[in-house]
């Protein structure tokens, strides 16, 4: 039976979710953009202001809907109805951005439930040439008890969405092995408060679609070197 | 996006608050940017702690719903207006087109007003506040 997987994309204003989404999705993505009148805090044309919606079909045939929230703070409101029944996360960070942690933070606060249970990867794009700026990241992730990936993406590459979903999938594999072995650990801990968050996204065999399984269509970028990324890159 | 004039603000506003004072059934009426910003508001409910401004962001996001469904349906017309029928109240959210700008008059009035009575009401103010708008 064709199975149906929900996932996340969250971050500020302008940090690419739509772009993102528009990236991988094999349909026209269904998008809610209107003209930006916040043109102090952000300048851009467009902004989303309900929800961005694109698909993916696995070679399995099961199906990723993927969700991009609406980044200002105003709709927040829209935030917890699309979170709902949520699989997995990949939030995005615009390390260009005067104060980056800040906005990240309202995220980090926002979806902790979420974050906490393991089932996300953080991107962060436009990251200056500067070595330890992605272990900044880590450190905030690790202060606030998220044991996620973490990787410098282009979320104008398909490439690079790719290889977070790649990731974002066997992180989530990660998380429900942890779950089904019942360890003691904190991380297990965790993700067995996060499943009871997540209701739709309760773990169970065979629930989640693999990292193999996410590899075919992820334009020559293997699983090996996305896992290898957030080894690197992670805690 | 443009800020409005003054003369502008003022007749926008004189017009929803003698809106209000005609209609007592209307709860909340404002005037949005598309994407949620909070222009001009009247109502008894208007003084509510951070209502208005919950409101005009719901309004824009429920309109560009409207249009995004109507668009995956199909629909090569241009989004109207969004009616929500809710227990007690009714909800209309309907576009107003500023010429340059678009903008989303929202009207929240208790139910027994009627959904054809409101529409009215809202499409009225919706041309009065067009013209004030250009």
């Amino acid at each position: 039976m064709v199975q149906e997987y929900k996932l996340l994309f969250a971050g500020g204003m302008g940090v690419g979710k739509t772009t993102a989404i528009s990236a991988v999705s094999e349909i026209p993505p269904v998008s809610t953009d209107v003209a930006n009148s916040d043109r102090e805090a952000f300048d851009k044309e467009l902004t989303t202001v309900t929800l961005d919606y694109g698909r993916i079909t696995l070679p399995s045939g099961d199906r990723l809907r993927l969700y991009g929230i609406p980044g200002q703070k105003r709709f927040s409101f829209m935030w917890a109805m699309l979170e709902h029944g949520a699989m997995g996360m990949v939030l995005l960070a615009d390390a260009s951005r005067p104060e980056p942690f800040e906005e990240l933070d309202v995220f980090l606060k926002a979806f902790h439930k979420l974050l906490r249970t393991g089932r996300a990867v953080l991107g962060v794009g436009r990251l200056p040439k500067k070595r330890g700026v992605l272990d900044k990241y880590v450190m905030k992730l690790a202060r606030r008890k998220i044991k996620i990936p973490v990787f410098s993406v282009d979320v104008r590459r398909k490439e690079d969405v790719l290889m977070l979903l790649d990731a974002l999938f066997t992180q989530i594999e990660v998380v429900e092995d942890d779950y089904r072995g019942g360890g003691a650990s904190e991380e297990v801990a965790q993700s067995a408060d996060g499943a009871s968050v997540a209701a739709d996204g309760k773990p169970s065999e065979g629930s989640v679609p693999s990292a193999d399984q996410v590899s075919p269509i992820a334009g020559g970028k293997s699983s090996g070197e996305a896992v290898q990324s957030a080894n690197e890159t992670a805690v | 996006m443009k800020p409005l004039s003054k003369l502008q603000a003022a007749a926008l506003q004189w017009r929803l608050n003698r809106c209000c004072a005609e209609v007592p059934e209307i709860q909340l009426i404002l005037l949005a940017t598309v994407d949620g910003f909070q222009l001009v508001v009247a109502g008894s409910r208007r003084e509510d702690a951070e209502l208005p401004e919950k409101f005009a962001a719901i309004a824009s996001s429920m309109t560009a719903l409207g249009e995004a469904a109507g668009k995956e349906l199909g629909s090569s017309q241009r989004l109207e207006a969004v009616a929500l029928d809710l227990i007690d109240l009714l909800v209309i959210l309907r576009m107003v087109d500023g010429g340059d700008q678009q903008f989303v008059l929202a009207a929240a009035a208790d139910k027994k007003i009627g959904l054809e009575a409101l529409l009215k009401i809202v499409h009225d103010n919706a041309f009065c506040l067009e013209e004030a708008l250009r």
